[in-house]
């Protein structure tokens, strides 16, 4: 028995070694991504797309948010990563302090959307000036019920989901609804991950929070969209997170555009152009991805030649 | 007459010994030298006596006490449906069942313990949730309650099996003093057998309490993340190993002092249960101290 | 004064008789009800998710990556780490713990010495898995630039499991008669022959028995290497010891953490599979353990 053991130990051990010693990470056939947890729907869709076309390429896919996604791009850890929101001017000087080209593919329309549970039957529509009332620094501390926010609402406290510090959709919201980025209330429920905003959200029924629209839309049968008037801005109609509104951009303050960010050395690694290559022609044509919002082709001509530039630069 | 060879094996075995005491300090270094970072640009009293835990919004606060209170809630929790189960459980089984009936509890109790805990904080989630919620409507969905009470049943085979050995090891002559004297059974178990294996059941309560401190995974999967200064089990909170998981899960920069937030609940964590750890191993020795 | 205290002391005797007199009889039942009630949960456990998750079993389930589209996700990667990570756990852990084992049973005479560092192995048993995690993402993955690695996840498995095969490998060469060892010595041999040749092959059971239930331990947890990085989306295998990697329980962990329905079904499923494993080992580890008692008894 014992020596069975003992011979059964070496055996892993002289195949593991064998295993790994050829392939030290294959750093050609690795594509790296992370980032933002409102793009990881899409990027996960062309993946798996992908890699059943190419399986001898390998893709790993993070969710750390933007935040964390481009701390990583930084450092080099990862290739390529997923933006729910555009680069910021304070991450472009480290990147040039660090002699990092990057380049900005922008691959879609999003819009956050402010969503309640599934059964809530007062409200429909909410003002930017109460999203703001409920959101600001000055709001921590207390309990905000929703009668604070308006007349006729019931006197029970907010329960309140929202986006993580990593989060590009947090950076977003909070520069949007209270004028700066990354200001506002801590005392909430948060995640860089929105399925499980989402989860909570639809589980309490006194809940508020804000999630990508692809989220919301994967999700409606449980939870339910308000409209957004932006008073802030000097409007008065109550715009609905619609396709259409995202698009034509009426739905304000709350759309956006979704970006890929990629070292521009990255390119010389064969498997990460074929990726991108592969994800510019995908993301022209996709149809099954629920809340998907494509941009209109020349956007996505356009990066594609940045793309073969950069590939023929090397 | 030492080959040189069994020189080289005996030397390889004591560098083993020495390998366990270096894992701790390691543990201890490396939570320190990290918590050091925070320590050193948070003052300690904001940290000890503060009530609000928001490290990432614009008005960082980095009170220590919606964190713990969130472990010791949840920790009580389970602890409130071990005690009394698994005390009545080790008694029944130490005093009362045949020795067959022993055969078959024992292997089921340790199943429990062997149970994997992501398992327990899915079945937290998806089964125990909506049951409480059904029963106590104002529940919400992230609450301390359901992972409370599913870490008790995780933490009971600790208690159990740790206490019956104790009651099991209470010398026989006790026990039949006490039945000469005409005690019933039950007298015996609870007058008699209990409080000679006091020691030992102590040292059975505190260990489970400092796992169920620890536990991670079933608070992260249904108990929310919220720290909120709050002891209400139906509300969401977060305990200090489910917030070093959150702040894993995204990536907040390597330095700094957001960064360092998780070593410094890792150290409060850390120090909390070697304490009671401790503790209990000094009660366990005591207590076979006294049987010698 | 006295008498008032008199008093008291004797009333609440007699309520304490009163006390046990209702208890006296009815314990039995109480006792068998409550752990009949512990049992039946565990096997509720078993039965609520095997009917959960029943459905999404077949060979789609174990030969499927991962998906966005719950009826397609699979568990190949997720299995295949699992089983990479226990080879890995195995090895690190296997001679480490038993050596440590043997140092501490059989060279370690200076009894402070010992003590202290019996005090060190319960503590380690009892430290949180999550600063297991902290340990390993500052020492493997960044220390020493192993990444999100199986290896690194490995080590940090083993250093938690460590203390498991430790005390399997001390109690087992404690059942080992003395009259084995002595007879031994008798004969001329040294202590390390006398271990290695007489007293490990008797004891080896136990220890295979104890290094089981680490292994098992090891492959069920989720919350080290969360902490170490495990990545959301890995859509293989890994294909050497320093490669990406998803294992059983991190998997299970993301699905439960996503809102559509579906989803709990594969987790249901998954968690089968790793219930099954887990099970596996330890009967495994139980059936070594109780043969190895009779053949020591007689």
């Amino acid at each position: 028995m014992r020596t069975i053991l003992i011979h059964l130990l070496w055996n892993m051990l002289a195949w593991l070694t064998a295993c790994s010693l050829p392939s030290q990470r294959d750093k050609a056939n690795l594509v790296r991504i992370d980032g933002s947890s409102t793009v990881f729907p899409i990027t996960e869709a062309i993946t798996e797309k992908f890699y059943e076309a190419n399986p001898t390429y390998k893709v790993v896919v993070g969710v750390s948010g933007t935040g964390g996604g481009m701390r990583k791009l930084l450092r080099g850890e990862i290739d390529i990563c997923n933006a729910s929101r555009p680069i910021t001017a304070e991450e472009r000087a480290q990147f040039e302090q660090k002699g990092i080209d990057l380049m900005e593919l922008p691959i879609a329309h999003d819009g956050i959307v402010v969503v309640v549970h599934a059964q809530n039957k007062w409200a429909n529509h909410i003002k930017t000036t109460e999203l703001r009332r409920l959101w600001q620094t000055s709001a921590q501390g207390e309990k905000t019920l929703w009668s604070d926010l308006r007349a006729g609402w019931p006197p029970k406290p907010v329960v309140l989901f929202g986006a993580g510090p990593s989060s590009g959709t947090y950076d977003f919201f909070t520069a949007a609804i209270n004028g700066r980025a990354r200001s506002g209330r801590g005392d909430y429920a948060f995640s860089e991950n929105d399925n499980i905003l989402v989860s909570g959200v639809a589980g309490e029924p006194n809940a508020l929070g804000y999630v990508g629209y692809g989220y919301f839309a994967e999700n409606n049968d449980r939870l339910k969209a308000l409209a957004v008037i932006d008073d802030v801005n000097g409007q008065s109609m109550a715009v609905a997170p619609s396709l259409s509104n995202i698009i034509n951009g009426s739905y304000t303050p709350l759309s956006r555009l979704q970006y890929l960010y990629v070292r521009r050395e990255a390119v010389e690694v064969p498997a990460v152009l074929a990726y991108l290559r592969f994800y510019n022609a995908e993301v022209r044509q996709m149809r099954d991805l629920t809340g998907f919002i494509p941009l209109d082709q020349p956007a996505y001509d356009r990066w594609l030649r940045t793309l073969e530039e950069a590939a023929k630069g090397r | 007459m030492k080959r040189p060879a069994e020189k080289l094996i005996e030397a390889l075995l004591q560098l083993s010994g020495w390998l366990t005491l270096g894992i701790t300090f390691s543990v201890i270094g490396v939570l320190l030298v990290n918590a050091w970072g925070f320590f050193s640009s948070i003052p300690l009293l904001d940290f000890l006596l503060g009530t609000r835990w928001t490290p990432f919004s614009e008005q960082q606060a980095f009170g220590m006490w919606p964190l713990l209170l969130g472990t010791l809630l949840t920790a009580l929790l389970a602890m409130a449906l071990a005690l009394p189960l698994g005390l009545l459980i080790s008694i029944y089984l130490s005093e009362y069942a045949n020795s067959s009936w022993r055969q078959v509890a024992r292997p089921a109790l340790d199943l429990l313990s062997a149970i994997p805990t992501v398992v327990y904080g899915f079945l937290a989630l998806v089964f125990v949730t909506p049951a409480l919620q059904f029963f106590f409507p104002g529940i919400e969905r992230f609450n301390a309650l359901s992972p409370g009470l599913v870490m008790g049943f995780m933490i009971l085979p600790i208690i159990t099996s740790i206490s019956e050995d104790a009651m099991r090891s209470v010398p026989a002559n006790l026990r039949e003093a006490a039945f000469a004297m005409g005690a019933s059974r039950w007298q015996v178990a609870w007058r008699v057998v209990l409080p000679a294996a006091f020691n030992g059941v102590t040292a059975a309560v505190i260990l489970a309490f400092s796992r169920a401190l620890g536990e991670t995974m079933i608070v992260s999967i249904a108990a929310g993340q919220q720290p909120s200064f709050t002891l209400n089990p139906t509300v969401a909170i977060q305990t200090a190993s489910s917030y070093i998981i959150q702040i894993s899960l995204g990536d907040v920069s390597r330095s700094g002092t957001e960064y360092n937030t998780i070593f410094a609940v890792g150290i409060g964590l850390f120090v909390l249960t070697f304490a009671l750890n401790n503790l209990s191993y000094w009660l366990r020795n005591r207590f076979k101290q006294i049987q010698a | 004064m006295n008498r008032q205290f008199i008093k008291m002391f004797e009333a609440f005797d007699r309520f304490g008789d009163w006390y046990d007199r209702q208890k006296r009889d009815n314990f039995a039942i109480y006792g068998l009800v409550f752990t009949l009630f512990v049992v039946s949960i565990v096997l509720g456990l078993f039965v609520y998710v095997s009917i959960a998750g029943f459905p999404r079993l077949g060979s789609r389930f174990f030969s499927g990556y991962a998906s966005r589209i719950p009826e397609q996700a699979g568990i190949l990667p997720a299995l295949i780490g699992s089983l990479w990570v226990l080879v890995l756990v195995f090895i690190i852990s296997f001679p480490l713990g038993l050596a440590a084992g043997i140092q501490l049973e059989k060279y370690v005479t200076n009894t402070r010495w010992a003590r202290l560092l019996e005090v060190n192995i319960t503590n380690l048993a009892g430290i949180p898995s999550v600063i297991y995690g902290l340990l390993g993402l500052q020492f493997f993955v960044r220390g020493m630039a192993l990444g999100e690695s199986v290896l690194g996840a490995s080590l940090t498995l083993s250093l938690m499991v460590l203390p498991l095969v430790i005390v399997s490998t001390r109690e087992a060469l404690r059942m080992v008669p003395n009259s084995v060892s002595e007879a031994a010595y008798a004969l001329g041999a040294t202590k390390w022959q006398t271990i290695w040749y007489h007293a490990l092959p008797i004891a080896f059971p136990g220890v295979v028995s104890g290094v089981l239930l680490a292994i098992s331990r090891a492959i069920g947890e989720a919350a080290p290497l969360l902490v170490i990085g495990a990545v959301a989306f890995v859509p293989f295998s890994p294909a050497s010891i320093f490669d990406y990697f998803t294992v059983l329980p991190v998997q299970i962990f993301f699905w439960a953490t996503k809102p559509q329905a579906s989803f709990l079904i594969n987790a249901s499923a998954a968690i089968l599979v790793l219930l099954s494993l887990t099970l596996l080992l330890n009967l495994l580890a139980v059936r070594i353990r109780e043969r190895w008692h009779k053949r020591i008894e007689s």
